[in-house]
This record gives C-alpha cells, structure tokens and sequence, in this order.
C-alpha cells in the first residue's frame, strides 16, 4: 500500500508537534498507518521514517515490537478472543476451538472473504466478564458460543459497522491541542461533545456498584452513566481539588500526598509523596508520566476509571504536575483500550476548552500540557522503565535500575514521575478532605481504599473498591456483596492474591487481610488488585501453563534469563500436557526457575533485568510446590505409554 | 610475521601508555582482596585491571554497556547484603563488597550460559569464529557437558545477506546489541536493528535496505559468536592457522592500527588494533576489505617494458638498467631539472627518504613530490602548530572543520569527532560548501560558495575581505559560529583540508592562514587524503629541500614550547591585517604539485608478502 495521504501527512505534523522529540510520535503514527491502509506497509514505514528523522530499519524495530501493529492485510473484523488466566477458567479455549470452527480458520489465519482474522490473545483487561473477546478492539463480555454466532452474523451482514469501525481504527476521537484561540476552543468543544453522544455505548459492567462500608473515594461516580462528561463531574464537585491544590504551594500539595501514604497501585506499591520527593533539585524539565497500560493478567480496574471518570484521573495528573513541578504530563493509555482512548480524548477536549489544562490553568500562572498518548499491545511498557522507552518511541525494553531511575533519568534522561491511573485518580480526593480524612481510612501500612479484581470461579466476579486492610480474602471471594462464593459451591484449590505475577495463595491464606505488608510478610503480593480464584476442578498444570504462556509471549527479549528461560519453560509444560512429559522435567522446571529467579523466594531475587522473568517463576513454584501430583499424573502416564508404545520425539543439542 | 598480535576485541590489550590517573579515589574487595578503582570505574573493567575476569558477551569497553546478556553478573554486597548485580553496569562504590566466585554467582552465570546455549546450532566446526569464539570459550571453560534442552531449536534462513560484504546466520545470534550498538551509537547507521519481540527476536535490516554503512566489517568483528561474517574471509581460514602481523592502514591517512592476517601465504583479512590515540579498534570497510587488492588479478605482479603498443614483462635486472639508462640519458640530454620524481603516498617513510636521496642526492633534481591528491603546501602541513586527534577529540573542546567530508576520506576521524560531538559535549562548527557527513553532529556549518572557504574564515574571524556577503555564508550562523568561538573554553583546535580536489590549493591555504593568525593559540590537525603523505613530506620528498635536512622555511612539526610560537606559515596574515589572494597565490608553498613538462619514472612494487608497510 501506500505512503500517508497528504490529509494523514498533514496530521502526523501536528502529531510529531506534540511531542518534544519527534521519536515519540512513532506509535501513534504507526497506528495512523494502519488506520489508513488496515495495516502498516513497508512504504508507510519508510515515509515515517522520513516524517520523524529516523531509518527505516527503526520504524520496524519498533513497529514490530507490538502486537496490534500488522505488517500484512488482515481481515475488516479482527477478532480476539483472550486465552488468559481468568477466561480459561471460564471456558476460553472451548469459545477459541468454537470460534475455529464457526470461522473455518485456526488461530493467527484470516478467512477467505478478508472478513475475519481470528487470533488468540492475552489478556485484554475484562477478566470479571469472562470469557470476553474484542472486535476491532471493541470489548464483548461472558460470550458464550451462541453469542458468538450472533456476533459473528451481526458482523458479517453490517449491522454493527457503526460502532466498530474496520480494523485499524482504534480510538475514533482524537486529542486536539487547541491553539489559544476563543474561535477554536469553541470548535474543540463543539467536536468532541458531538463525538462521544454519536458514540454507540455499550453497557458492559455488572458488578461495578462500590459496595464497601467506606464511602467510596474513586469510583463515587461509577454509578453515573454520566460521570465522564465534564459537566457532570464538575456538578459532583469535580475540579475542586485543584482548585484547592492551586491556592496551596507545590511542596504543600506534594507533603499532603505525601502524609496520606498513598500507596502506588501498578503493582509494586511504592509510596507516591515519596516518589514525588525524588527528583533532583534544579532539574528541570521535568515530565509526569502516567500508566494506563494496564495489563497484568486479572487486572481490571485501571480502564474501568479511564472510562467511567477520565475527569477524576486528569484532575489527579494536574495536581501531581501542579505538585512536582513538570512541565508536561503523557498519558499513556493501553492500545487495546480503544473506549479509554476515545474517552480521555473527549475529557481532554473539553479540560483544554475550559482552561483546565493547558496555559494559565484556572487563571492562575501555573501551565501544563497533558498529551495523551497509547501503546499498541506488548505488557511490558507496564514497566515504568519499558513504558518510558516506548514513550520515547522505542521498543519497549526495560532500562536497568541503577542507574535508569525515572525519578532521576526517566523520559529523554530528564526527572520523570510515572504514575499509576489508580494511583492519580486518589490525589483529588486526598486534596479536597486532607490527608488525615485519608489516612483514616485503611490500615497501619496500607491507608485509603483500593480496587480489587476478582475473577475465576466465584459467582459474583466483578470490580470493587474496598477499605484497605478492613476485608480480608475471605470476605472477598466469599462475601455475598462481593464475589459470593465459588461458583456451583465448590472447594476453593488456589487463588492468585495480585495478579498474575503473584504467587498463589490457598485455604490456609483466607483470612489474611487485604493489605500490602501482611500479604507481603505471607510470600506473595497484592500487586495489581487482581484476585484470580481457581475451584477444584481447575487442572493446575493447565492453568500454570495458561499464565508462563502469557510472561514467555510477553517477554522482551531484552535479557537472556527471560528470553530464553520463559520460553523454555513454556515448552517443557506444553510437552508435559501434551503427554510428553519426562521424569526429569518437575526438577528441571524448578532449576530453570532457579537459574530465573535464584533461591525461587519471595521477595524474588532475579537474574534478569526487570521482574518479568520472575513472575513466570511464580506460578510453576505455587503450583510445583502445592499440587506435585498433577505433574507427577501427567508424566508418569506419559513414561508408561512411551514404555510400553515407544514414540520418537525430537532429543539432542544438535537439534 | 609475529603470531601474537591482539586485536580489537575484549581480550585487546592496550598497547598505549596508560593514562596518568590516579586510581586511589575508591577501595573496594574483589574476592577478598582489597583493590582500589576510580570513581565511575565500571566493576567488570576495575576487576579485569586487577586480574579478575568477569565472563561477559555483551559488554565492549569502547561501548556504552546495556546489561543484556546478563552473563556479567556477579554477587555484590553495598552494605545492604549480597545481590546479583551486572559487572558491565555498575559503578565501583566505596566499600563495596564484590564475589565473582561465590556459590550464588556461579550457579548464575552457568544457568545464562545454558540459555545463551539451547538455541545455539552448536556448529563450531563449520563456523567461522570457532577458535576465537567467546561463546565457545566460555562454553570450553564452564558450560556443561550435556544439554538439557530437549525441544527443537530456532530455525532460520541462513545466511541472510545484510550487506554486499557481511553476512548474518541468525540461529547463531545470541542478541547482545554488539552489531545494533555499534550501527547506531558509534556509526551513526542504525540500518541494522533488533525486530520482532521475546523469543523471536532477531537482528535484520528493513526490506531491501542493506546495512550499507561505511564501518559494518567492525560488527564482524566485535560479534562474540559467529553470527556475523565477512563474505571475504568466510570459510577462508580458521583463526588458529593465521599468521598475524600489527601494522597501519594506508587506505587513508589516519593511520588506524591493524592486524594483518594471512594464511598460506595469502592475506585474508584484516582487524582492527585497539589503540587509544588513532582508531580505538575501529577501521572502515575501505580500510577494512582493501587488502583484497593485494592478490587482485589486476595488480603488476613484475615488472612490464613498453614494445610498440604492448607492455612485455621482463626480468628485474633489465628493467632497472632500463630505467637507470633512461634516467641517465634524459639527464645527459636535458640536464636533471627535466626529471621529475613522484613518490607514492603509500610509502614507508624510510622509502620516502630513499626516493628523496635518490632524487635530490643522486638524480640531482628538486622536482619531487608524494601528494597524489591534496597539493598542500609542505609548510603549511609541517607548520602549524600540530594537534593530534586526541586533542581534536578532547571533552567539552571546540573544533573548526575546514575541508574536506571527513566520513567520506577519512572515515574514522569521521568516527572520533562523531564521538567527541555526541557523547563529549564537543562543539563542531564546520565551514564547507556542501553538506556534509558530519553536518547532522555538527553545532554549526557554515555553508560558502565554491573557491570562497578564505572569504567566510575572514568572516568568522571579523576580519574584512574582498567579499561582501562572506562568501556567500549566511549571517545569522556567522554570527552565532563567532559567539561559540568566543565562549570556547580553552583552544580551538581545526580540522584543516582541501574540501575539493578540483579547485585550487590555495583557497585553503588562504583560508588557513586567516584562522592560524585569528585564532589564538589553535592547533591544527591537516587532514589529507593518501596514506603516508605526511611522511613523505616529513622525509622531505617535497621540493626545495635537501635529503635529510629540513624544510626550507624553518617551522618545526612538533608544537611549540611553552612561550614560543611557532613563526606563522606564509598564507598566514597579523592580526588586524588583510592581504589579498592575489599575494597569497603567488606564494612559494602553493606550487608543490609537479609540472607535467619533465619526464617522469614509476616503478610499481611486486605483490606479494614483501609489500613494503610502515614499521
């Protein structure tokens, strides 16, 4: 195909102005190529190579980096059915067969009508609704094969083509940076008010009423259907915050963040007033970069607030910017997440057109510009490093720390704060009640409130705010205003405490509370608030299959430890299903494991240079350790078969 | 030929002097001994200093480390209790507390061993780095015995070519970003990159755009297995059968250090010599693959005689006494003004000396020269006050460019001031009339019309000329190029050469006058084009002078002592003063090059090992 039409040319110009080296633009720009042509061409390649100043040779590095960039025509429809931890328990690989089927395709192939390309992908953030899939990046919960059919019928006969546009269009609304006239403000506010009402919204939470005793603080407006629009967050006090911040000093808003001990929510739970501390005096730019790429599997909570209340976040990001004195903050929202997208562009929008965002914010001389900007499918940039250098328009390989510390060398090697979106969406509640109204909600360690996950096998998945350290995981999983039991009344086998990354928690891990340094102190991790429960039926070696399968497909390829240790461990659980296993492979896996992530303990050790490779130990050490037997079952029939059938498989070095 | 030449790989030893550092800023332990390393001193070269060598595959001292192939890591303790750390990317601290042999660190680093191992197609008998291989050294020194990886490995299509001269089999590559480093951060070349992502990651270029760089032989050789190949050398010869012999490069004339290899009598490549003054174990594909030209078929391999319209190869004997009798009748007849003698630029300087005995000693003409190419006065190379590259190069300096494209002529002087202007702070500002290679690193460049480069230096240094629009130079850069050199720190050194074969000599000699009387205290690095002019010139092979006695105008080579300045070369002008180009262009030291009236004699060299090279 092509190079960009002059329109598209025109576009990425003011694209590549947005950012301040022209590098950064490359993601967004890859995807304006692959809005234009259905996937990226190697002319369209090389003419972005030319617009940004860069080879050829690196536009491919980084497109190729990302899942959601194609370099061959796929189908109109791109359907993606998730294969992760929490649809697999309710059925995914059945819908995936289902779905070959229906198709007359497998995976990864296109149908011969062009229509549908089908893949199996990882997990796309809608655990709580499983199993789910995406057209075009557009979500479909709980499908069932039915439902499938009905979806694929509606698809083929046009019927939904007004709300999924065809494959390379994400998010339909795109962030204006208004030029500061009153002439254009007007039209910005005109453009995206239409563009969201023309939007076709589908209503796909259940379970997404707070239910906690606690007031709660960020999904207050979950409720209101419409909470997104900038009226209506400012009818519920929205923008108060800042308006609060904006009459204090910077080191008065960055102390009061700082003494609500507000705990990072991306996973590994650094307190964020410290992190804010962290920037070298004098140093200046400095950026905020907040984290919306949201991916760990289980983990549903950070799209959920960018949808539902993109006001409270962007609040949240002006304030820390307000607090730490950047310059310009970029949101970085998952690829995938094409509803986010479209609703953080319309709440920006409207933020530019009010003088909330931009120069002279609420008449005051404080300016920042807020550019949103988002991936295109590769877990990693959820690595603060990773996502720096994916923002800086690179593949998105994490840095070493030390020396690459964001706080001091983050974004072009200038102090940069990376933010969770959960994180941000708790500054504006903290500046409006104090921090003591704060830090009087939780427990000694863990202050606020907090959204968890739970998704598998309980009757009541679904996303809810709770009182940290208040509710313990019985409360959660069995509670009948939370998950309300296992599903059919089942035995609990294993649950994962915070996401996928985390080890596996059992029956005896139930009463611990919901709070970081008593789960911590058990061996494991609330990371990302993901709670994956697994009921007895659940065939452990499957389900650790399920999720090395996700941290192999994952992996980088930065560093050899990872590289090649995830993907061998993949291998030997793929053979072990398949009825190949070997005596040797249960000591082999926890040496691979160990030459991993050495001594398999918790906190890990690792050789590798982010926690990925370690968090692919996790599961096949909860699961190794607790239910040997399930592997000892495989192997030991498949050694008994291979004696008394022999079966030639592929042995050797040289191989 | 010795066999024990190291080249520019890790095992380089470092045949410069040492730095003179004081290396007592930090004490450390390294396996129970106490050793002391500098502050910033990375712990993986601070060990090797003290004799502890730390594996690694991706770590290169003449490369910013990426701790990726994690080989490197070892236990150290900063007080917070022992951890696996990369050697390659941490800092040597006080106090710290470093085990590269404890339990902890072997299990770690043999366990990398194995996964740099499971997709490795273990095919070192057929591979050209076997012998040389750090992979397979290190595989030979701890891997294990047996692997344990029993699925089938990475397949690829092999080789791929990814440039006319290397090749790339990638199931061979174990991604350390040696080759992608180099293409991006030391060439500026970025054509080859990691694509695709985990475990399919892989080295390649962009469909149909090979890796033409001016340097992509230096991946092969720094590739720590055999994942790249030079279609030169492949399959050639193995490492253990080359006979290595430490030269200099005469492709040009920087003069980088190299290792002449051969085998049976035949050269098959060459490598790069890490030295710190010159080439830091760089050379550039120019320098790199010429050698092919030593058994080319169209080289003269004797000597040949004119008959009618044929040239007839005939004995040496005969073709000196030829030669001699020609000479010597053309002396009878025209007397010896008529001979002229033209050394090549290639040559020893003790055959430049020999020429120039046999001419102005024996021959009795004055009528010699060694430049094919640039013409540049003798005074003006030997006068100026001299910089070396090293001075060219230091941090935070400024350098006036003047003349020729550096990555085109001099390709790695292209890549010392590449160096000194990304990573230390150097500031470029180059005067030509064209861009150039370094145009893109350069601060400023000052772009004149053809034949006026002496117009815009009396521009840049505010001094009137004959031109009134600077040579065509515009004055908004003019006038920041002044700003920049009025808040150099410390002299400004230039980069001096004749930017065009094609014009005159003396616009540069000009030119260079101006800046050498404006600048204060600069030094001058005069960049030309061919091998061993600057010898040759040394060895007075230029006219008017004396075999073994000096230049005729009295300005030394070396740089002046403290106090003393060197007189300045003729082109040069007082401060304050300006002198047209008319004065100028008359100046003795513009008509070295020879005139083509007088006869002249060439003798071509035999091919062959006794090839004259410089000692």
């Amino acid at each position: 195909m092509a190079r960009l039409t002059p329109e598209n040319e025109a576009l990425a110009g003011r694209i590549i102005a947005r950012y301040p080296r022209p590098k950064s633009a490359l993601i967004p720009l890859l995807h304006l190529a692959q809005e234009q042509d259905g996937y990226v061409s190697d002319d369209a390649m090389t003419h972005l190579a030319e617009l940004v100043g860069i080879t050829p040779a690196e536009v491919l590095g980084t497109c190729s980096f990302y899942e959601m960039f194609k370099r061959e025509p796929v189908g109109k429809f791109l359907v993606n059915i998730c294969t992760n931890i929490s649809c697999v328990l309710l059925g995914a690989d059945d819908l995936l067969a289902h779905a070959e089927q229906r198709l007359g395709v497998t995976a990864g192939e296109t149908t011969a009508d062009g229509t549908f390309t089908l893949e199996g992908v990882e997990c796309i953030a809608a655990c709580t609704e499983a199993p789910c899939l995406q057209v075009n990046y557009r979500y479909r919960c709980s499908v069932t094969a039915d439902s499938f059919d009905g979806l694929i019928d509606d698809l083929a006969s046009g019927q939904l083509d007004g709300e999924i546009p065809p494959h390379g269009t994400v998010a339909r609304i795109r962030q204006v940076i208004p030029a500061r006239s009153r002439r254009r403000r007007r039209l910005a506010r005109a453009r995206c008010c239409t563009s969201v009402d023309g939007h076709r919204q589908r209503r796909q939470w259940r379970h997404l009423m707070a239910v906690s005793d606690a007031a709660p603080i960020i999904t207050a407006r979950f409720g209101d259907p419409e909470a997104h629009t900038l009226d209506r967050y400012r009818q519920t006090g929205g923008y108060e915050g800042l308006r609060k911040a904006l009459s204090m000093t910077p080191a008065a808003v960055a102390a009061e963040v700082k003494d609500a001990s507000l705990l990072g929510r991306g996973g590994a739970g650094f307190p964020a007033g410290v992190k804010w501390g962290f920037c070298p005096e004098g140093v200046w730019p400095r950026y905020l970069v907040v984290n919306g790429d949201e991916s760990e599997p289980g983990t549903y909570k950070d799209r959920m607030l960018m949808e539902r209340d993109p006001h409270q976040l962007i609040e949240g990001v002006l304030i820390a910017a307000y607090a730490v004195g950047c310059a310009q903050a970029f949101l970085y929202v998952r690829g995938e997440m094409a509803l986010a997208q479209e609703r953080i562009a319309a709440a920006l929008n409207e933020a530019y057109a009010a003088g909330l965002v931009g120069r002279n914010i609420m008449g005051t001389d404080f300016s920042v510009d807020v550019v949103l900007h988002w991936g295109a499918g590769a877990y990693i940039v959820g690595e603060e490093t990773a996502l720096i250098e994916s923002l800086e328009g690179e593949r998105g390989m994490p840095r070493l720390k030390p020396p690459f510390f964001p706080a001091a060398k983050g974004l072009y090697m200038q102090p940069t704060i990376v933010n969770n979106v959960e994180t941000l969406s708790n500054v504006p509640w903290i500046i409006t009640n104090g921090s003591a109204a704060y830090t009087a909600l939780g427990a000694e360690g863990s202050r606020g409130t907090r959204m968890f996950a739970v998704s598998g096998h309980v009757k009541r998945p679904g996303v809810y705010e709770v009182e940290f350290g208040t509710t313990t995981f019985r409360d959660i999983i069995f509670a009948p205003v939370y998950g309300g039991g296992i599903s059919g009344d089942r035995q609990l086998k294993a649950f994962i405490p915070g996401g996928a990354s985390a080890p596996w928690f059992f029956e005896e891990h139930l009463d611990l509370p919901l709070e970081k340094t008593a789960v911590d102190k058990a061996g494991s991790m609330l990371g990302s608030g993901a709670i994956v429960v697994m009921d007895e039926t659940t065939d452990v070696v499957r389900a650790c299959l399920s999720l090395v399968r996700f941290f192999s497909h994952e992996s980088c390829g930065k560093c050899t430890p990872c590289r090649e240790g995830t993907t061998w461990l993949e291998r030997i659980l793929s053979r072990i299903m398949a009825g190949q296993g070997r005596a040797s492979d249960v000591d082999l896996l926890m040496d691979i494991s160990d030459n991993i992530s050495p001594g398999i303990a918790w906190p890990p050790k690792q050789t590798t240079i982010c926690p990925l490779g370690p968090s692919a130990v996790s599961p096949i050490a909860s699961a190794v350790r607790r239910f040997p037997e399930e592997f000892a079952a495989l192997i030991d029939a498949a050694v008994a078969a291979r004696t008394s059938t022999p079966v030639s498989i592929t042995v050797g070095s040289h191989g | 030929m010795a066999d024990d030449v190291t080249t520019a790989d890790d095992e380089i030893v470092d045949e410069a002097p040492e730095p003179v550092v004081t290396r007592k800023e930090i004490t450390l332990t390294i396996n129970g001994v106490e050793v002391d390393a500098d502050k910033g001193e990375l712990l993986i070269a601070a060990a090797e200093r003290h004799g502890v060598y730390i594996p690694h595959f991706c770590y290169h001292p003449r490369m910013e480390p990426v701790g990726m192939c994690r080989m490197c890591i070892v236990e150290v303790d900063t007080g917070r209790g022992p951890a696996l750390q990369p050697s390659c990317m941490l800092e040597c601290t006080e106090g710290m507390v470093v085990d590269t042999t404890s339990d902890v660190t072997t299990k770690a680093q043999d366990g990398i061993l194995e996964f740099l191992l499971i997709n490795h197609p273990l095919d070192c008998p057929v591979c050209d780095k076997g012998g040389e291989c750090p992979l397979q050294d290190q595989t030979m020194a701890y891997g294990p015995g047996e692997s344990r990886f029993v699925e089938s490995k990475r397949h690829n299509e092999k080789p791929i070519e990814i440039s006319e001269l290397v090749l790339l089999d990638r199931e061979r590559c174990i991604l350390c970003d040696r080759c992608t480093r180099f293409a991006k951060d030391v060439a500026g070349d970025p054509l080859i990159h990691f694509i695709n992502r985990g475990n399919h990651t892989e080295v390649n270029t962009f469909p149909d755009e090979p890796f033409a760089s001016y340097f992509s032989g230096n991946t092969v050789q720094i590739c720590p297995v055999g994942a790249l190949t030079a279609v030169p050398y492949r399959f050639k010869a193995r490492p253990w059968d080359l006979s290595k012999a430490e030269s200099t490069c005469q492709t040009c004339s920087v003069g980088c250090r190299v290792s002449v290899e051969s085998s049976r009598n035949e050269v098959l490549r060459y490598q790069g010599v890490d030295i710190d003054p010159v080439n830091w174990g760089w050379l550039c594909d120019k320098g790199r693959f010429a050698f092919e030209s030593v058994n080319a078929e169209a080289r003269l391999g004797e000597p040949l005689m004119r008959s009618g319209a044929d040239l007839v190869p005939v004995r040496w004997s005969d073709a000196l006494r030829a030669a001699a009798d020609a000479l010597a009748s053309t002396v009878e007849t025209h007397g010896p003004d008529a001979l002229a003698v033209i050394g090549g630029a290639r040559l020893t300087n003790e055959d430049a000396y020999a020429w120039a005995k046999l001419a102005k000693g024996v021959l009795g003409t004055d009528n010699v020269d060694a430049q094919m190419g640039d013409g540049l006065p003798a005074e003006l190379v030997l006068g100026l006050p001299a910089a070396t590259i090293d001075e060219v190069c230091a941090p935070g300096g400024t350098v006036v460019l003047m003349g020729a494209d550096i990555k085109e002529e001099l390709p790695v002087l292209y890549l010392r001031l590449r160096h000194a202007a990304v990573n230390d702070g150097v500031k470029l500002i180059e005067i030509t009339p064209a861009s150039t290679g370094l145009s893109r690193y350069a601060s400023l460049t000052l772009v004149h019309r053809p034949g006026e480069v002496a117009e815009a230096a009396r521009a840049l240094m505010g001094v009137a000329g004959p031109s009134s629009d600077f040579g065509g130079v515009d004055s908004d850069t003019l006038a920041a190029a002044q700003a920049m050199l009025d808040r150099a720190e410390g002299p400004v050194r230039v980069v001096v050469g004749r930017s065009s074969l094609a014009e005159s000599a003396v616009f540069t000699t000009d030119a260079t006058g101006v800046l050498h009387s404006h600048l204060d205290d600069a030094r001058f690095l005069v960049a030309l084009r061919r091998g061993n002019v600057r010898g040759a010139l040394d060895m007075v092979l230029p006219r008017a002078c004396s075999p073994g006695g000096s230049p005729s105008t009295p300005v030394g080579r070396t740089s002046p002592q403290p106090g003393q300045r060197c007189p300045p070369p003729p082109g040069s002008t007082p401060p304050g003063s300006c002198r047209p180009p008319s004065r100028v262009a008359s100046a003795p030291w513009c008509s070295s090059v020879p005139t083509p009236s007088a006869t002249s004699v060439t003798v071509t060299w035999p091919a062959g090992p006794s090839k004259p090279s410089t000692p």
